[in-house]
Parts: structure tokens; C-alpha cells; sequence
């Protein structure tokens, strides 16, 4: 049962570690602010949120597992502000010329 | 190579880079920047220093790390 | 396997500080610093020292990078006039010369670090008990060398003085920074009102659980620091004048009571700073929360900067 947990973690962890890639890779390669905060989301919401569930398995209480889902949560909440806040500040750049 | 030991050279080698910022850059922002690399390498340095220390049951030796 | 993971955290530190430093605008190298920063607190969670990633990741990764971000888009202007300024080749050579023989002195002296290392950690595990604090960095921090504690606070306190002196003569005793015009209902001030009060559960706590845990006073008043600064930039909380006496007084209060407990030391216990017999967890905890309201207002009043708006009187 234990391996079990343990090769569930292993893949998870490696899926957010992909979609991390992933999004670093759209980072450096999209073209303008817009397409890279998209980029940067995906990183963020399903990135961490793999590996969290990867670890959910690994901790040793409830409380732990809920603390690693409200970091989750945060980080949510702060990268879709900023990605906002960023994205209104680029249109504003492009209007002024 | 223990991660303390590793730490240690890394943080040789940060100091090293920042002195060379500080020197160099002519921007004083740039140069406050490089300061402070210079100052978290100190700070790696010591708790490397620290980490040596481990014994009694504690990580580190916590002295350092204050 | 975890040596791998060591070796490629330290080579992307080295990395990253070489980035700060050749980078080509100061934007840039902030961003390098930053991220610097965070993964240095990672470092410091390898080397078993929490408490210090915790600061790390709060002050190095987010007080100081928004410092040194208000003060980039302040210095924008001078950047290229900085160009003019470069350094003749020979003078760079020099100063390589210099950090090489610096660094490599230094790798020197660590690879002839004694063995086994002299260490005091004993002494701080035979002690702990007579403080009744279950975390070692807080024994120390506040009660072997609760002295380097009060320096510090004085520290950040005159560091503020000095920002604050900076201020234009006419607007000495004003506001800091210039009035936000951020729309209510938009998205800053929604994440304004959203974020606070979790922040200030998570900063209290992280206070308060350094008693036994990693965290303390620091890192909980940063958290603090910055929610408070949050609701400033979203224009839902204002920046306190600079003259003010009540808020002068509540940043003083906390040096001043600690430096009253340490005379009290001097008379019931033999020594500044020493806890008589039994009151240590009491006057700990005295120090620790008065502390606390000065550390998150000078946190906070440094990143807002010096007065800038008229004082009405």
C-alpha cells in the first residue's frame, strides 16, 4: 500500500515538474507579455497543484495536507491578481505610445 | 561533497562576484545590489558554518544563525 | 541523490548572483536578486536553519525586492547617464584580480575549517530549559543574546530616522508617497480586501509559534508589514504623516520596553538583559510583544519612504 502512495507521489510531482517546464519554456519563448502571463498560469494553477496532491500522500496529518491546499490556494489567488494587474499595466503601455 | 561544505564554497564564490559588482558597476543602485549579494553570501557562509556545529540534538549550531 | 539536488541548487546560486551583477538594466538585476533570495532560503532549509530561510524568504524576497523596485523606477532616468561612467579596462582587471583572490582565500579557509567543528550547540541544549522555550534560535535571539536583539530593533529604528530624513524640506511632517488613485472596484483593491486578514492570521501565528517552533517576531511582523502595504498601495489604507507623535511614540515603545526589562534585570537579577529565577517565559514574551507593533511599523514605514505630501496642520 505504501509503494503505492509512494509511485502516486513520484508521478504527480513529475507532472507539476513538467507543466513547470512548461511554463518557463512559454516564458522565455511567447512573444509579448500577454501570451507569457498565460504561460506562467499554467505553471502556477495546475503545476503546483500536481504537486501538491503528490505530497498530500507524504505528510504526516490532516492539518499538514490542509495547510500544503491553502498554500495552493494563495498562490492561486496572489498569481491571478498580479497576472491581472500586469496585463491591465501592458494595455495601458500600448496605448501610449 | 556535505551540502555545508558545498554551501560554504558556493557562498566563497558569491562574495568573490559580488566584490567584483561593487567595484565595477557604475550605477549606484547596481551597486547596492551587488552589496547585498555580497551580504547573503556572508549570511550562507555562517550557516554553513552553523550546520557544522550540529550536535546535541540541534540542526545547527544556533548561535551562528542569530 | 539529494547531492545532486545540493549541487544544482549552489551552481544555480552562483549563477544567479553572477546574473545581478552582469545584467544590463537594473530591473533585470533586481529580478535576478530576487530570485536569488528565494533560493537561498531554500539553501538555508538544507543547512537546517528554518527560522533564517523563513526571514530570508520574507525580508531578501519581498521587503527588499520592493525596495529596490520603488527605488529602480525612482533612478530610471539616471541609468544611461551611469554609462558614461564605465570602468577602464585595466581597472576591471584589477578587480578581478581582487574577488579571485578573495573568493579563493575563502575556499581556502573552508576547506581548512577544524574537525571536529567547535560548536556551542550543548551549551544552548543544556541552558534551553531554564528559558522554557522550545525553539533554540528564540533562546538565543532573546535570551543568551538578547542584546544583538535590542541593537537590531534600535537599528531598523534609526535606519528609519534616516530614511524619513530625506524627506523635501516642505513636506517634512507630510505623508509618504504620493495619494493612490486605484479604482475601488478594480483588481488590486478586491485582492486588498481578500488577502489582509488571512495574512494577518498567518503573520500572528508565525509569531506566536516561534515560542516552539521556527518562525518569531521577525518574520511574522514582515507578514504584517506587507499586508499593511498592500492595502496602502490599493489605496485602502493611507500612509501615517511622518510627524505624527502618536505614531513616533508606537514605534518607540518597543526598544523602550525592552531596554526596561533589561534594567529591570540590572536590579533583581545581577546584569542587563539577565531574567531572574522562573520569569524568563513571562518576560520573553513581554519583550516579544512589544516588539512586535514597532518591528511591523518600521517594516512598513521604510518601504513607504520618505514624506512626500504636505503636512496639514
Amino acid at each position: 500500500m505504501n509503494w503505492l502512495l509512494d509511485v502516486f507521489s513520484a508521478i504527480a510531482v513529475a507532472g507539476g515538474a513538467f507543466f513547470y517546464l512548461a511554463g518557463t519554456v512559454g516564458l522565455l519563448r511567447f512573444p509579448d507579455a500577454y501570451t507569457r502571463l498565460h504561460a506562467l498560469a499554467k505553471a502556477d494553477n495546475l503545476g503546483l497543484a500536481l504537486i501538491v496532491l503528490g505530497l498530500l500522500p507524504q505528510v504526516g496529518s490532516v492539518l499538514a495536507g490542509l495547510k500544503l491546499v491553502l498554500i495552493w490556494l494563495l498562490v492561486l489567488l496572489s498569481g491571478a491578481a498580479v497576472s491581472q494587474l500586469i496585463a491591465r499595466a501592458a494595455r495601458r503601455r500600448e496605448r501610449q505610445p | 561533497m556535505s551540502i555545508d561544505t558545498l554551501a560554504a564554497l558556493g557562498a566563497s564564490l558569491l562574495i568573490g562576484i559580488g566584490l567584483y559588482g561593487l567595484i565595477v558597476l557604475p550605477h549606484p543602485l547596481r551597486k547596492i545590489i551587488a552589496f547585498n549579494v555580497i551580504g547573503r553570501g556572508d549570511f550562507m557562509l555562517f550557516g554553513a558554518i552553523a550546520r557544522r556545529g550540529a550536535a546535541a540534538g540541534l540542526g545547527g549550531d544556533p548561535v551562528p544563525q542569530d | 541523490m539529494t547531492a545532486v539536488v545540493s549541487v544544482g541548487i549552489v551552481l544555480l546560486l552562483v549563477v544567479l548572483g553572477l546574473w545581478t551583477v552582469v545584467a544590463r538594466a537594473a530591473f533585470l538585476a533586481i529580478a535576478g536578486f530576487v530570485a536569488y533570495g528565494l533560493l537561498l532560503a531554500l539553501v538555508w532549509v538544507r543547512l537546517a536553519g528554518v527560522d533564517v530561510a523563513l526571514t530570508e524568504a520574507a525580508i531578501g524576497g519581498g521587503l527588499t525586492g520592493a525596495l529596490l523596485i520603488g527605488a529602480a523606477s525612482r533612478l530610471r532616468g539616471t541609468e544611461a547617464r551611469c554609462e558614461a561612467e564605465r570602468c577602464a579596462p585595466a581597472t576591471r582587471g584589477l578587480a578581478l584580480l581582487l574577488s579571485a583572490l578573495v573568493s579563493i582565500g575563502l575556499m581556502v579557509c573552508v576547506l581548512l575549517l577544524p574537525d571536529p567543528p567547535p560548536t556551542l550547540a550543548p551549551e544552548v541544549a543544556q541552558a534551553m530549559p531554564a528559558t522554557a522555550v522550545g525553539n533554540p534560535i528564540t533562546s538565543v535571539l532573546l535570551a543568551f543574546r538578547a542584546l544583538d536583539t535590542l541593537l537590531e530593533a534600535i537599528v531598523l529604528v534609526i535606519a528609519l530616522i534616516g530614511v524619513w530624513s530625506m524627506s523635501p524640506d516642505k513636506a517634512w511632517g507630510g505623508r509618504p508617497g504620493s495619494p493612490q488613485a486605484v479604482d475601488p472596484n478594480g483588481t488590486l483593491a478586491y485582492f486588498a480586501r481578500l488577502l489582509p486578514p488571512i495574512g494577518l492570521v498567518i503573520g500572528v501565528y508565525v509569531f506566536w509559534a516561534g515560542a516552539d517552533h521556527p518562525g518569531g517576531k521577525f518574520q511574522g511582523a514582515t507578514m504584517l508589514a506587507a499586508m499593511w502595504m498592500l492595502m496602502q498601495m490599493a489605496g485602502l489604507a493611507d500612509a501615517p504623516p511622518v510627524g505624527h507623535r502618536g505614531w513616533r511614540a508606537a514605534i518607540a515603545a518597543g526598544p523602550l520596553a525592552f531596554i526596561a526589562v533589561g534594567l529591570l534585570g540590572v536590579f533583581t537579577a545581577g546584569g542587563f538583559l539577565a531574567y531572574p529565577e522562573g520569569w524568563a517565559k513571562p518576560l520573553i514574551v513581554v519583550v516579544e510583544v512589544a516588539l512586535m507593533p514597532t518591528l511591523v511599523l518600521v517594516l512598513g514605514l521604510l518601504l513607504a519612504g520618505p514624506a512626500a505630501r504636505e503636512a496639514h496642520r
